[in-house]
């Protein structure tokens, strides 16, 4: 291999290094820097949301883009979450997508309905979330698969998705490693319990959770063995050991709720695939801080808990850090609308103190907001330099 | 019996609730006292949220409740009553943004504060909002947003409302979980808020003064 290659080479064993680490609650070299970006990334490169997310080698270049400007210390997903199908895995409720339903540039819309009925969770409680997918899907994506097919056609129609799904990812998988820089997560969707609340939609979950939250539970238990095979499949195939689980409306549960109905099926999740040799990143979207007790009862470093600006992240530091890694949380207000020294001073202050004995990977809550000063963002890259040595 | 309307909502008992209000209706009880059950048990329910008895799941179910019940009343409150109570308040999330779990939550705790909420739902043009406020009269307008983008979409919609000289006619007030004082100031609202329980105070206030 020549010189250049080399080099690739052992920027990306060390970055795997450092990300790897800081998982495994050690310190590092330096507190690693990996973010979950989509859109922020077409428009850095000026290109549109449809074709980001519709042609997989512009989709690459974007990526190539993003990762050689900022220089994060991984990729953060492959092309698949875009991927019609998989979409269809995080948002199981009608959508509206740029340049079809939405000018080109605009982002996505999400549409909930009781599309689902109460009827259906003894379907999946009898049949399995698989099944109930494969009959769900023309009702949300009639752009992709029309509804009224079924049987063979149906099942080939879902099979060549999913393997163009695949190939997407392990190419941008490839494409990222060429340039030195290891992939963050082997897939990603939704927890069991987000899928039922946006395919029965939330107004009609919560009744579901007051009513008859014994069928609710026993619908989402069903359903943990098929995600967590899922799950392992696409680890094992992109050749990476994290996959991202979104969780985020088992937030809104009150402790005691979140103790009888989320904490179960995380635990289940977390514990099988810790087994598998998988770790679960948790994509903690909204507050969880009333949350974080329960938390402590997962498997140590079984996971990454990524929060996303909206919980307490020191005082989670305090309550779980010494069990599990933390990754986040640059509001997404700051950095859309606040200025670099704000975005320095606030990771300085993540690093000093959820950073402290490591365990911590710095991170812009959820994803760069679309409107992100690009300056903004290479700060959280210049405070893990600046600030993140340990 | 209004004490137990309103402690059966508060304690999220749906089936009461709704068992309640048909009984009371057929008993002829005055449909504005038991509306006012319901306002109060809605009131409660916001108490509870602010000392963290309730979660948001409970909000949003409880809004639920109290639409079921409003729905049995509606057919038999007098047609010429002065219905609209603390007045008619037009709310939606603006364009080109579709969040709206905070803002139904908000429509909810509106009505049981006693207003007549006109939720106009999401993603939605200056020209709507413009044309709602027109023929309704409304003298308050909610603008919910959650993307950054949204502010300037809250700043055109409140542009419009000058244009068509209805500005001095509306009092509004923003809300989304990254308002604060200078999105309040750069989108020209009368009031912006991050918390539905503490958006309402200050509407009522407004209603009141
Ligand atoms: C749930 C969610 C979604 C759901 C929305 C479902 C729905 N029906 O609303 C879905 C999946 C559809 C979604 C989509 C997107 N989302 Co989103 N989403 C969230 C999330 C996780 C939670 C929001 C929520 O519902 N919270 C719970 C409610 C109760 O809180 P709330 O809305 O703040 O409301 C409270 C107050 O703000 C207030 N309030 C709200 N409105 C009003 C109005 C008035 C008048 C008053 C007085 C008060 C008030 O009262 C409520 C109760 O106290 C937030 C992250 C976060 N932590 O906020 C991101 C977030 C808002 N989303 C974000 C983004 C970027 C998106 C997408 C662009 C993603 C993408 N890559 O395409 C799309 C955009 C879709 C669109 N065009 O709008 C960003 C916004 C960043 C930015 N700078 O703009 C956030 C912050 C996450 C992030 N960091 O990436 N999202």
């Amino acid at each position: 291999m020549n010189q250049g290659g080399n080099e690739i080479k052992q920027k990306f064993e060390e970055r795997k290094r450092r990300v790897e680490a800081a998982i495994r609650l050690e310190t590092p070299d330096r507190v690693p820097f990996t973010t979950m970006v989509y859109s922020f990334a077409a428009r850095f490169a000026g290109i549109s949301v449809h074709d980001y997310i519709f042609n997989p080698r512009e989709n690459r270049r974007v990526h190539r883009i993003f990762n050689q400007e900022f220089e994060p210390d991984m990729n953060y997903l492959p092309a698949t979450n875009l991927h019609p199908l998989m979409v269809a895995l995080a948002q199981p409720c009608p959508v509206r997508l740029p340049g079809r339903e939405l000018p080109p540039d605009e982002s996505w819309q999400c549409f909930e309905e009781p599309l689902m009925t109460v009827e259906d969770y003894e379907y999946i409680i009898r049949k399995g979330m698989p099944l109930f997918m494969r009959r769900f899907l023309p009702k949300i994506r009639p752009q992709f698969i029309r509804p009224g097919i079924s049987g063979l056609p149906g099942r080939l129609k879902i099979l060549g998705l999913s393997i163009s799904a695949i190939t997407t990812a392990i190419a941008s998988i490839r494409d990222a490693g060429k340039m030195g820089f290891p992939t963050f997560l082997g897939g990603g969707f939704e927890s069991p319990f987000c899928m039922i609340s946006l395919a029965r939609s939330l107004k009609e979950f919560s009744r579901d959770i007051h009513q008859r939250p014994e069928t609710v539970s026993r619908a989402i238990q069903r359903s943990v063995p098929s995600l967590v095979r899922v799950a392992k499949f696409m680890s094992r195939i992109s050749g990476v050991p994290r996959v991202l689980i979104g969780f985020h409306r088992e937030a809104f549960l009150s402790p005691r709720q979140f103790r009888e109905l989320a904490l179960p099926e995380i635990r289940e999740i977390t514990s099988l695939l810790s087994r598998a040799g998988v770790v679960t990143v948790l994509h903690c979207d909204s507050d969880w801080t009333p949350h974080l007790e329960a938390l402590q009862e997962l498997p140590e470093k079984s996971c990454v808990l990524e929060f996303d600006g909206a919980t307490d992240i020191f005082k989670a530091k305090k309550t779980i850090g010494k069990r599990l890694c933390i990754k986040g949380d640059v509001p997404a207000r700051i950095l859309a609308l606040g200025t670099k020294d704000q975005v320095l001073d606030y990771c300085r202050k993540l690093i000093e103190e959820v950073g402290e004995g490591g365990g911590f990977i710095l991170a812009s809550g959820c994803e760069i907001p679309p409107d992100a000063k690009p300056e903004n963002v290479a700060a959280m890259r210049e405070a893990v330099e600046k600030y993140g040595k340990y | 019996m209004g004490e137990e309307i309103k402690t059966a909502l508060a304690n999220l008992d749906e089936n009461l609730v709704l068992d309640l209000v048909r009984r009371k209706i057929q008993a002829g009880e005055d449909p504005e006292a038991i509306l006012a059950d319901l306002k109060t048990g809605i009131e409660i329910i916001g108490q509870k949220f602010e000392a963290q008895e309730l979660y948001l799941i409970d909000l949003i179910y409880s809004g639920d409740i109290f639409r079921g019940a409003f729905e049995l009343i509606k057919p038999v409150l007098r047609k010429d009553r002065d219905s609209t109570g603390l007045g008619k308040f037009v709310l939606g999330t603006v364009k080109g943004d579709v969040h709206d779990i905070g803002k139904n939550i908000v429509a909810d705790l509106l009505t049981g504060a006693g207003f007549e909420v006109i939720d106009l739902g999401v993603d939605i043009a200056p020209e709507i909002f413009v044309a709602r406020v027109r023929e309704t009269g409304s003298r308050f307008v909610g603008l919910s947003g959650l993307l950054t983008v949204a502010y300037d979409a809250m700043k055109e919609t409140i542009r419009a409302l000058e244009k068509a000289d209805l500005r001095e006619k509306v009092k509004v007030m923003i809300g989304g979980s990254m308002v604060n004082d200078e999105v309040k100031a750069y989108v020209g609202a009368d009031a912006g808020c991050r918390d539905a329980v503490q958006g309402v105070k200050i509407v009522k206030q407004w209603a009141k003064g």
